[in-house]
């Protein structure tokens, strides 16, 4: 097939795609795939849906892994399909995985800011791990926005963690190394107030927007070329289609935790030690259990600068970065993160079991 | 800025050369010995890969250009107010027309909705916090050798009956 024909299939395809998620809606559960691991439902409330995914083969490891996904996206790009799945790679190496598969928020929650999603959401979910698990102590896995989550849980709980594992997290919010963020310094607080005033959660095509225009010409014709280039790669057709699901399967954010998100990163709270949640300070400073910052040195979504400072501030004795040559997503399904970065931090857990 | 300008100053060099010289080179290859056609394909894609890498920088550029940033700022600003007066006027105009035509006003259907909230609310284990009652929901985790019993939440059938009444009333 000629490239014009099968380049224009694909572009297409890719408008009706995002078309379909704007009539819709965006990351509505009910849209994700198939899950490419088995999984039970042990625990439901407030906006958490807690996934279990059973150990598999003869080790088992005795500390429950919880993953607190970011609250933006759906979480299936951590389980897309046999062969490219973090949660496959875990629970092939012994560990029990339990993951916050969240509940997109509606009009009724846009009063949900981190007080509510930390200290009741993830507070909630650690509990029902500890309860199912039987098991007194957690590790705690979160990746991008549900790495700030993480942290700011674990630094309101010490006593409930074991370990600390932050993937790609925005820590130190002054970084302006990517031309993204500098673009987003242009919005002031009052949009900020005015995006919730009028939708009251930010919508989930606006941060579809957002996530679009960080490499607009890769999202409006390079991926498609990309596509046509590989068609005759095998799976390489199917990846593309599942990726695709994901980059529209935004959700949309509270009112609350966006303006308090914004204020943070305004403000660069987490790096000050600055944070409150709910009125308590999220003192960084209180951590003290084993610490893994993995950075993605390509990371073109959190800069790796704005990761790397975390282990300085807290006061774990065992603490260090992790540093892999991958892109943000690529750290969840890239051949080599998966066959390279997971293991080693599957290693790492194992050591700290 | 001086590494910007170096990479988008390689981006345009490598752009000039697959387009300007490679490309012109082996189609004129191939107008006379059709063996040139895998250079011309690959001169092409080599054209096409330098002009994305090129619109990329362009593009990053543009979004680190300070007088680019306070214009969208400014229309950013300029769009949400007019959204925000477009509301308020559209909502003062149906809330006087529904009633003339016998519907329900947008603020009715809230009410009636925040009702069914209200009453699935009393119903449900309250939302717990940390401190107190958290029996209440765990009795929802179920023990491991139980897994697959889910007891997750569901709203009594007159309820249910009444929320299909709403969306129905809604979706008219």
């Amino acid at each position: 097939m000629s490239l014009i024909s099968e380049l224009t299939g694909h572009l297409v395809d890719g408008a009706i795609r995002n078309l379909d998620a704007m009539r819709n809606g965006y990351g509505a559960p009910e849209n994700d795939p198939p899950p490419a691991t088995p999984s039970t439902i042990i625990y439901e409330g407030g906006k958490v849906r807690l996934r279990h995914y059973a150990a598999r083969g003869s080790l088992h490891h005795q500390t429950p892994l919880l993953l607190v996904y970011a609250l933006i996206k759906r979480p299936f790009i951590l389980d897309l399909q046999p062969g490219r799945s973090v949660v496959e790679v875990l629970i092939n190496r012994g560990f029990d995985v339990y993951m916050i598969d969240w509940i997109p928020p509606t009009a009724r929650d846009d009063w949900r800011g981190f007080d509510a999603y930390v200290n009741r959401d993830v507070a909630n979910a650690a509990r029902a791990v500890k309860i199912h698990h039987g098991s007194d102590e957690i590790t705690v896995l979160g990746y991008c926005f549900g790495a700030l989550l993480a942290l700011m849980y674990t630094a309101l709980h010490p006593s409930e963690v074991k370990n600390l594992v932050t993937l790609t997290i925005p820590f130190d919010m002054s970084v302006r190394e990517l031309p993204m963020t500098q673009m987003m310094d242009s919005m002031s607080a009052e949009s900020a107030e005015m995006v919730t005033a009028i939708h009251g959660n930010v919508p989930a095509r606006m941060i579809n927007v957002g996530f679009q225009g960080i490499a607009p010409v890769h999202h409006l014709l390079d991926k498609y070329v990309g596509l046509y280039r590989n068609s005759a790669r095998p799976g390489y057709s199917e990846m593309f289609d599942l990726f695709e699901r994901w980059m529209t399967s935004d959700v949309p954010l509270a009112g609350q935790i966006f303006r308090e998100v914004t204020s943070l990163g305004r403000e660069n709270k987490l790096y000050r030690n600055q944070m409150m949640v709910g009125g308590r300070h999220a003192d960084v400073k209180s951590i003290s259990c084993p610490l893994l910052n993995v950075v993605a040195e390509l990371d073109d979504v959190v800069h790796p600068k704005a990761s790397l400072p975390l282990p300085d501030f807290v006061s774990s004795q065992d603490r260090r970065n992790l540093t892999f040559p991958t892109g943000h997503i690529g750290a969840a399904v890239s051949g080599p993160a998966l066959q390279k970065l997971w293991p080693e931090i599957a290693g790492w857990l194992s050591e700290h079991d | 800025m001086a590494q910007n300008n170096s990479q988008l100053a390689v981006a345009v060099a490598n752009l000039a050369e697959a387009a300007l010289v490679d490309l012109p080179l082996f189609a004129i290859g191939r107008m006379f010995d059709r063996s040139f056609g895998d250079d011309l394909r690959k001169a092409g894609w080599k054209a096409y890969d330098a002009g994305v890498v090129t619109a990329t920088e362009l593009t990053n550029r543009v979004y680190t250009n300070r007088r680019v940033g306070r214009v969208s700022g400014r229309a950013l600003d300029a769009s949400l107010k007019l959204q925000r007066l477009a509301d308020a006027a559209s909502g003062a105009f149906f809330a006087a027309l529904w009633p003339m035509v016998g519907l329900a006003t947008a603020s009715e259907l809230r009410r009636l909705s925040d009702q069914i909230e209200s009453l699935r609310e009393q119903l449900q284990p309250s939302e717990f916090t940390i401190e107190a009652a958290h029996q209440l929901r765990f009795d929802e985790v179920l023990p491991r050798d139980r897994v697959g019993e889910m007891s997750s939440f569901r709203m009594s059938p007159t309820i249910e009956a009444l929320a299909a009444e709403v969306k129905r009333y809604v979706s008219h």
